[in-house]
């Protein structure tokens, strides 16, 4: 199986071109985020004498109105972007694994009521409770991570659901019911490593989703607060540059853009990959 | 008199079906399985034919407590396990075990042929960890695979072989009583009759006791001692294998065997079988056979008739035979 | 005498993924005018996809890498489009295993069988009912006229298999393939199907191809047999031929093998891997067969006409 999976992912990229440049995108943006520091400027060093400089040697993306260099900004926003991304998706996809084997397995009231609980969500307007959390809640990343994290899992506990209520009529589960064994360790041992392909897929494009999430709140002034860099934030400040320096809003844009292609592409791959032959 | 192992009062077990009205949140009932009885001897092998949806499998089911009963009692060595609770259940769990159909989904994709024979005995909390790596390598043996086998997935073998892991993991806890449930029905022609060989010499070695459920009579009839033919929940017929072929007594039982298509081009099978009247239904009152049976009078139509002795160790449930 | 159909040499390939593999290597047979043929083999022998491949009805991925097909004298491998569709369900007929899938379940009974009898037939709405109910009564269907109105869901598996056959003969084909038509089907009722398409048979003198596992179901319902492994097709003959004198090792081994009423004996079998089959070019049983001699790994045996009409594909034919 383990063999058969990294033979079948080389064949997967082999056959893909543009997922093979959406994974060369995705590592190369966290390595850069990660090693930002490597790129010796202060993202928030303001200098007034170099307001909205155009790209130049000295400063590659230019500067944006406080003269904060750009590079600087986009390294450190790709971290702020990036980390939202993971992060809510962990978030996200934990609460949605336990929430739909839990239902799908156990079936009945604990069924109805989490399904319940999981269509009231759904029905609400993300984006507005969104904006009504971040009032309440003092800004900051881990805010933001929790709030896309809390509110994103739905879809993914319906998938595990369903993928679960179908598992759980295979012969494998019916024999280890008849045999004894625990509800908990079926889930744990039966359930859950055959759910996980799909997980994967799910959870890759709920990255992309989380980043653009981010970006959204940001752009509206709600996700991370100024001086810290996100790429949202950035586009968001961009806006009333748009005709004498429109590079600050190309960048942090084609960045975002790019991201998200690449997570997507990279998601279809491994849905290719792990689809049951 | 030789003793029973299983014993089987009264079984009934439904299903809730959606009702066929909109709207309507009252649910339908499905009787699956409508008051069987029938009893299976210790080291023998109890056959239950049926067509889809005449309950052989949810039978077999409800044995191993996998569905909720209706009604009715199972008794496991003189004990009742019917409405014994499920921790109640694991010291007789231990003693059952179940070989599935299909060997595409009986065993787990993800685990190793190792996990997949050992789990059983962590169930029950058997052996040191040592120990039953030990008895799994002893049992791939028996059921004539490798022991380099082990380590494989299950997708890296044939429906044949991963028949034979099912009855490795089975057998792994020395159970007196295994439910195969159309163990060979997903098989090739070709493959049926190994594994129909090594569950017979299984039982000779280990004294197992079988509950074997198909559709192909001609398969149980090779290897069932006894043969119980079942029809949309009931039981229409019990008898030893011989005289169920020699002298079939219920008219199902007749269109059944008539519609077995010898594999000879000299005999001309398909002029002889029993015509069809009807179609499957399920009815409330009467015979749930007297919609397709050519010999129905109106009482089977009111009044369903009792399993009973016709003839020593033959049983039939019709309004003929009275 | 010329043949209705005859097939000669087909290989067909599926590209996957993965590369090529070939699902037909070898396959060589005819049908004759009013005749039931039988193709028997194990899954994975090849038999379904070397007869869809007549009309061209196998996945996107498959192509017919060689042979030849000829259908009433015309070759139609290189038949596309148009002139292929003329043949598909007006000369040529199929009757799938699947009826369920098969049956598009938003089309009433009625509405898919008036459209296939006006596809093919000048007829108007009216006279094309008339002929549908006809021809559902034909094939067993009870009060037809009601079961116009039916959707696919709402009947049996039986009962969807005789639409299925009644729509087969709609068109007064020259030949029905019948793909595992009772395979899905409980034993009794694959008793009365086989004994209708039997009946049907008879009357319209067409030619059937039946596509089965079963030995019981080709010993039953067809006159000759060819019998399928590993792509190639490795015996043909009539049935009394391979029934009673079968010369191939995998032929007498299915043939033994075959649960018989009122028999103890069932024979064992070896099991078949797929890497273990013959490589190219050598017979697909030869790793399995007892009798397999040296000649057997060096290469793969002609054709050799034992009987007349009865051909085996085997070096050390006819050993018992």
């Amino acid at each position: 199986m383990r063999e058969n999976l990294v033979k079948n992912l080389k064949l997967g990229f082999k056959t893909n071109k543009l997922a093979v440049a959406g994974l060369i995108v995705i590592v190369v943006f966290s390595l850069a985020s990660i090693f930002a520091f490597l790129y010796p400027v202060d993202p928030n060093a303001i200098s007034v004498t170099e307001r909205l400089v155009a790209p130049c040697l000295k400063h590659p993306f230019g500067t944006d109105d406080m003269g904060r260099d750009y590079l600087a900004r986009c390294l450190y926003g790709g971290r702020a972007s990036l980390s939202v991304g993971f992060m809510a998706m962990i978030l996200s996809t934990a609460i949605g694994v336990l929430v739909g084997s839990v239902s799908g397995f156990m079936g009945g009231t604990v069924d109805a009521i989490l399904m319940r609980l999981v269509d009231a969500l759904m029905s609400l307007p993300t984006f507005l409770i969104m904006v009504v959390m971040n009032a309440y809640l003092k800004p900051g990343i881990q805010n933001v991570i929790l709030i896309i994290g809390f509110l994103t899992w739905m879809g993914i506990a319906r998938i595990v659901r369903g993928e679960t209520m179908s598992l759980k009529e295979r012969e494998y589960v019916i024999y280890s019911r008849v045999s004894g064994q625990s509800r908990g360790k079926i889930i744990l041992k039966h359930i859950l490593p055959n759910i996980m392909p799909t997980v994967i897929v799910s959870a890759t494009m709920n990255i992309a989703s989380a980043i653009l999430m981010e970006s959204a709140l940001s752009f509206f002034g709600l996700g991370i607060r100024p001086p810290q860099a996100s790429w949202g934030s950035m586009l968001s400040n961009a806006q009333r540059y748009i005709t004498n320096a429109p590079y600050l809003a190309i960048f942090p844009g084609l960045l975002i853009l790019l991201t998200v292609i690449s997570f997507n592409y990279l998601g279809e791959v491994l849905r290719k990959v792990f689809e049951p032959k | 008199m030789s003793e029973k192992l299983i014993e089987v009062k009264d079984l009934q077990v439904h299903f809730k079906v959606k009702s066929d009205k909109p709207f309507s949140f009252r649910s339908n009932w499905l009787k699956a399985v409508d008051h069987v009885n029938f009893s299976i001897e210790k080291g023998k092998t109890f056959g239950l034919v049926g067509e889809s949806g005449s309950g052989k499998s949810t039978v077999g089911k409800a044995i191993l407590r996998y569905h909720p009963l209706k009604g009715g009692e199972i008794y496991f060595e003189g004990e009742e396990i019917g409405k014994k609770k499920e921790k109640e259940l694991l010291p007789i769990r231990k003693k059952m075990q179940s070989v599935f159909q299909d060997p595409y989904s009986s065993l787990d994709p993800s685990q190793t042929v190792m996990d997949i024979i050992c789990e059983p005995m962590e169930i029950h909390n058997l052996y040191t960890k040592a120990e039953r790596k030990e008895r799994a390598k002893e049992m791939v043996q028996i059921v004539g695979l490798e022991q380099k086998d082990l380590l494989k997935y299950p997708h890296e073998f044939s429906g044949g072989q991963r028949q034979r892991i099912s009855i490795a993991r089975a057998l792994s806890i020395q159970p007196s009583f295994v439910l195969c449930d159309e163990p060979i029905s997903a098989l090739d022609v070709s493959l049926q009759a190994q594994i129909v060989y090594m569950l017979e010499e299984l039982q000779e070695k280990y004294g197992l006791t079988y509950l074997f459920i198909s559709h192909q009579l001609q398969v149980v009839q090779k290897i069932c001692d006894e043969i119980g033919v079942m029809y949309l929940g009931n039981l229409l017929e019990i008898s030893s294998s011989e005289k169920l072929y020699a002298n079939p007594m219920h008219p199902y039982t007749k269109m059944l065997i008539s519609s077995i298509l010898v594999p000879d081009p000299g005999v001309k099978s398909l002029d002889g079988i029993v015509p069809d009247y009807g179609e499957q239904k399920r009815t409330e009152t009467g015979c749930k056979f007297a919609g397709r049976c050519p010999h129905a009078t109106k009482r089977c139509l009111e009044e369903e008739p009792k399993l009973r002795e016709v003839e020593p160790g033959h049983q039939v449930a019709c309004h003929l035979y009275e | 005498m010329e043949h209705l159909l005859e097939v000669k040499d087909l290989a067909v390939s599926f590209y996957g993924d993965l590369g090529e593999t070939k699902a037909v290597k070898n396959a060589s047979f005819y049908v004759d005018q009013g005749e039931v043929f039988g193709i028997v083999g194990e899954s994975g022998s090849g038999k379904s996809v070397a007869t869809k491949s007549i009309l061209k009805l196998g996945p996107e991925n498959c192509k017919i890498i060689g042979g030849s097909i000829t259908f009433q004298g015309e070759s139609i491998i290189e038949k596309e489009g148009k002139e292929l569709r003329a043949i598909r369900g007006n000369e040529i007929s199929i009757v799938f295993q699947d009826s369920l899938s098969a049956l598009n379940p938003v089309y009433t009974i009625g509405s898919k069988m008036v459209e296939l009898l006006r596809r093919h037939n000048h007829m108007t709405k009216k006279e094309a009912y008339e002929k549908s109910v006809e021809l559902l009564t034909s094939v067993g269907i009870a009060d037809a006229r009601k079961h116009m109105k039916s959707y696919p869901h709402e009947l049996s598996g039986g009962m969807r298999q005789r639409v299925m056959i009644a729509m087969a003969i709609s068109s007064n084909p020259k030949l029905m393939i019948a793909d595992e038509p009772t395979t899905a089907l409980d034993v009794t009722i694959q008793a009365q199907i086989l004994h209708l398409l039997r009946d049907i048979q008879k009357k319209t003198k067409m030619s059937v191809i039946m596509i089965t596992h079963d030995l019981g179901v080709v010993a039953q319902m067809c006159s000759r047999i060819a019998v399928m492994c590993g792509g190639y097709v490795v015996e043909q003959g009539s049935a009394e031929d391979i029934f009673y004198r079968p010369q191939h090792p995998y032929t007498q081994a299915l043939i033994a093998s075959m649960p018989k009423v009122g028999s103890d004996k069932l024979v064992q079998f070896l099991e078949r891997n797929v890497s273990e089959d013959g490589g190219d070019g050598l017979c697909p049983f030869y790793r399995r067969c007892r009798h397999a001699s040296e000649a057997c790994a060096k290469s793969l045996p002609a054709f050799y006409e034992s009987e007349k009409g009865h051909f085996v594909l085997c070096h050390v034919r006819g050993i018992e």
